[in-house]
């Protein structure tokens, strides 16, 4: 009889208590409408005047994309600010250690049962660790693999219904939790083995408002001769090194990555876990936090993930994420006052730039592209406003891309990376594939918003223990 | 030039060297001179011709200013070799290209061969990953400089032959190089990094000026100040520093006035 209740609670429990927040529905009335009032102006503007209307168009897509990369810019200066660091040493009483749950959502990854008992032992933790492997009760493989392995750990099995979600499996796992604290790891991951100690003092220093500590996340197979695992190394380098410490530092709300986020069990209880309709859970739990007056904060210690290295388990990927950062946006702009109320005004416009921001750049980089070629090929209108749109979009490819090129290549600086470096000359490129996985994000949303398209692991050549000097 | 936008660009380019003395001088005492000797060095360092001739202060205060930054970026990273002093000194040696195109490409090869990290001396694809780091800001800024040139015949090397102003190039060429006011003290490599500097930007101010731009002589002249308060701040401490340092930005300032009076006769 438990097994329902539990499975309606992780399923409906955010949605009864707090439908604000869930992204069930994946857009308000009023938002719809909204959303038609700045469309059709500038619809008609394009329709009635196509010259200055597509010119005024270009000009404001360029300022966005630039206005982006400007953004990230400056999270990047704020967050390399090394010298600054607290940097937290790990808690040197063992006799202290309070207990620590460690959730470890699978899903058909039955492959990956050895690499999870080896990450796991590999944890420096003397407190009592309260480890949870959370499977879909009709994933058989991985259910006998885990069977066969006879691990010493608890493994929960979560009844077989929509959404299959990694949040509604962490949501079943959540009221079996023990531990004062809570850390999801992917089945991939190898965290650095004195990483919960270090959160534990890291809690322990910091404000009591600190509910979530995200450690930083990169790859054991950075450097594996594919271009996809090159580039995805430069990304998450930027991305955990410099732009969340930024985010930190300024207090602007913290979108949370995928894994290793480490929480106080009864702050992510006090917000009623995850949300299981949104695919990006972990950005949306880090705002949600912050709307209920909690601080997210980053980890100086490092996760290594295996980096995909096929483009179609990529592009897969990369669809989630940006599904996923829409409802986020949506969901969080369902009531703008209160987002300002509870983040501030700083927090509304970083949450505006840099989770609205990632969206809207990838939707308008191919736009700008094809707005330069036309421009090339065609005369629209004056030639005022052929020379407009010709400047702006030249102005929004170069400068914008440059900048993220640019912070692309510092991304591996932090790690002494730096062979890799070169590999951000090709971000251009790579923007335009993340753009398809906006492109194909946003139809998702549209018909199959709650989708969970799953990335495949344990595809790598390069064994988990050789990551990296 | 209007003489009421001669009086305000005099006030500012005075202004400005002022604000760069008191810099210079803080330098100075934070590595352990004497207020007087400091105080001495900078007058030294500063006191050149070229700050006394009204239509020229501005664009030559602009191109010393660009040299220093660049040679105060270059010593930055040399202590400390963090990310923030890649991009400050990238930074910087593209501003300078505006000003010194010749000066700037010689720095941005000569400074990564002393600059590399310890780990990137090792492994060569480390080091072609440092110099792609070190020189894309350098290598956008010279590709926007040939553009201006050639498309659309406009540039900012012409300002400081002719000594018209042009507040919006200066702007334009200070602005990615200011972030490198953030001095610090300075160790042994970076003395080395600053020697490089100031050599690159003698030899490149100097090969435009043999082109005939003659009042780019006294730009060079006066640029030189800065940078020899750069180079003797890093010099080891010792019993004879402080004479040493007086006595050599003495003889650089006697050098430019002489050199300036030969070309007016």
């Amino acid at each position: 009889m438990l097994g329902p209740r539990l499975l309606a609670q992780a399923t409906f429990g955010l949605e009864r208590k707090q439908p604000q927040f869930s992204a069930r529905h994946v857009i308000t009335r009023a938002q719809a409408c909204w959303g038609l009032g700045l469309l059709v102006p500038v619809l008609m503007l394009v329709v009635l005047r196509p010259g200055s209307g597509s010119a005024l168009l270009t000009a404001a897509v360029a300022v966005g994309y630039i206005a982006n990369a400007v953004f990230r810019a400056w999270l990047f200066w704020v967050g390399s600010d090394l010298e600054k660091a607290p940097g937290e040493h790990p808690s040197d009483c063992d006799a202290d250690l309070p207990v620590y749950t460690i959730l470890i959502p699978l899903y058909r990854e039955a492959n990956l049962i050895p690499q999870i008992a080896e990450a796991l032992a590999a944890i420096d933790y003397p407190g009592d660790l309260d480890v949870k492997l959370v499977t879909e009760a009709d994933d058989f493989e991985t259910v006998a693999a885990i069977e066969a392995a006879a691990l010493p750990w608890e493994c929960l099995h979560v009844p077989a219904s929509e959404p299959r979600t990694k949040p509604k499996a962490c949501n079943y796992a959540l009221p079996f939790a023990r531990g004062e604290f809570l850390v999801i790891y992917d089945a991939e991951d190898r965290p650095e083995p004195d990483q919960l100690k270090k959160a534990v003092a890291a809690f322990r220093n910091g404000p009591p408002d600190v509910a979530c500590l995200q450690a930083r996340l990169n790859f054991f197979n950075a450097k594996e001769t594919r271009f996809l695992t090159r580039m995805f190394a430069l990304d998450y380098g930027l991305w955990f090194d410099y732009l969340l410490p930024g985010l930190d530092r300024l207090q602007i709300p913290m979108p949370l990555g995928g894994t290793s986020n480490h929480f106080r069990t009864a702050a992510l209880r006090a917000i009623h876990g995850w949300d299981p309709f949104n695919v990006t859970e972990d950005a949306d739990i880090g705002i949600r936090l912050a709307q209920r007056g909690f601080r997210v904060k980053t980890l100086d210690s490092t996760t290594y993930e295996e980096a995909t290295t096929r483009f179609g388990n990529w592009l897969r990927q990369r669809t989630r994420w940006m599904k996923g950062y829409m409802q986020t946006w949506l969901v969080h702009m369902r009531d703008p006052a209160a987002l300002v109320r509870n983040a501030g005004w700083g927090g509304f416009l970083g949450f505006q730039l840099f989770v609205g921001g990632t969206v809207l750049s990838a939707l308008l980089n191919p736009i700008l592209w094809l707005t330069f070629m036309a421009t090339i090929l065609f005369v629209p209108g004056s030639a005022a406003a052929h020379a407009t749109m010709e400047t702006m979009s030249v102005a929004g490819i170069v400068l914008g891309n440059a900048l993220f090129a640019y912070l692309a290549m510092l991304g591996p600086y932090r790690r002494g990376w730096l062979e890799l470096s070169p590999y951000g000359l090709l971000v251009p490129f790579y923007w335009l594939l993340i753009s398809v996985a906006a492109y194909r994000g946003l139809w998702q949303l549209v018909r199959n918003p709650w989708h969970w398209e799953k990335t495949a692991h344990g595809l790598t050549r390069m064994q988990p223990a050789a990551h990296v000097r | 030039m209007s003489p009421g936008l001669l009086t305000v660009q005099v006030l500012s380019a005075f202004g400005a060297i002022v604000a760069l003395a008191w810099l210079l001088h803080e330098d100075l005492s934070s590595r352990a001179f004497s207020s007087g000797s400091a105080r001495t060095i900078v007058v030294l360092a500063l006191a050149q011709p070229a700050f006394l001739v009204p239509e020229l202060i501005g664009s030559c205060f602009v191109f010393a200013l660009l040299g220093y930054l660049v040679g105060a970026g270059a010593g930055h990273f040399a202590q400390h070799q963090d990310v923030r002093r890649v991009v400050l000194l990238g930074g910087a040696i593209a501003g300078a290209e505006l000003a010194n195109p010749t000066g700037g490409v010689l720095a941005a090869v000569m400074l990564p061969f002393v600059l590399r990290p310890e780990e990137a001396r090792k492994d060569a694809r480390k080091t072609t990953g440092f110099l792609v780091l070190l020189l894309f800001l350098p290598a956008l800024f010279a590709g926007a400089i040939a553009y201006f040139w050639l498309v659309r015949h406009t540039g900012t090397m012409q300002w400081f032959a002719s000594g018209e102003p042009g507040i919006v190039w200066a702007a334009l060429a200070i602005a990615p190089a200011l972030p490198a006011f953030a001095l610090c003290r300075f160790d042994s490599l970076a003395a080395a990094a600053v020697s490089i500097v100031t050599i690159a930007w003698w030899a490149g101010g100097l090969l435009f000026a043999l082109f005939g731009h003659a009042n780019c002589t006294l730009a060079i002249l006066a640029s030189m100040g800065p940078l020899a308060v750069l180079l003797v701040g890093n010099w080891p401490q010792g019993p004879e520093r402080e004479r040493n340092a007086l006595v050599a930005t003495g003889l650089g300032s006697v050098l430019s006035w002489v050199v300036s009076g030969v070309q007016f006769l």
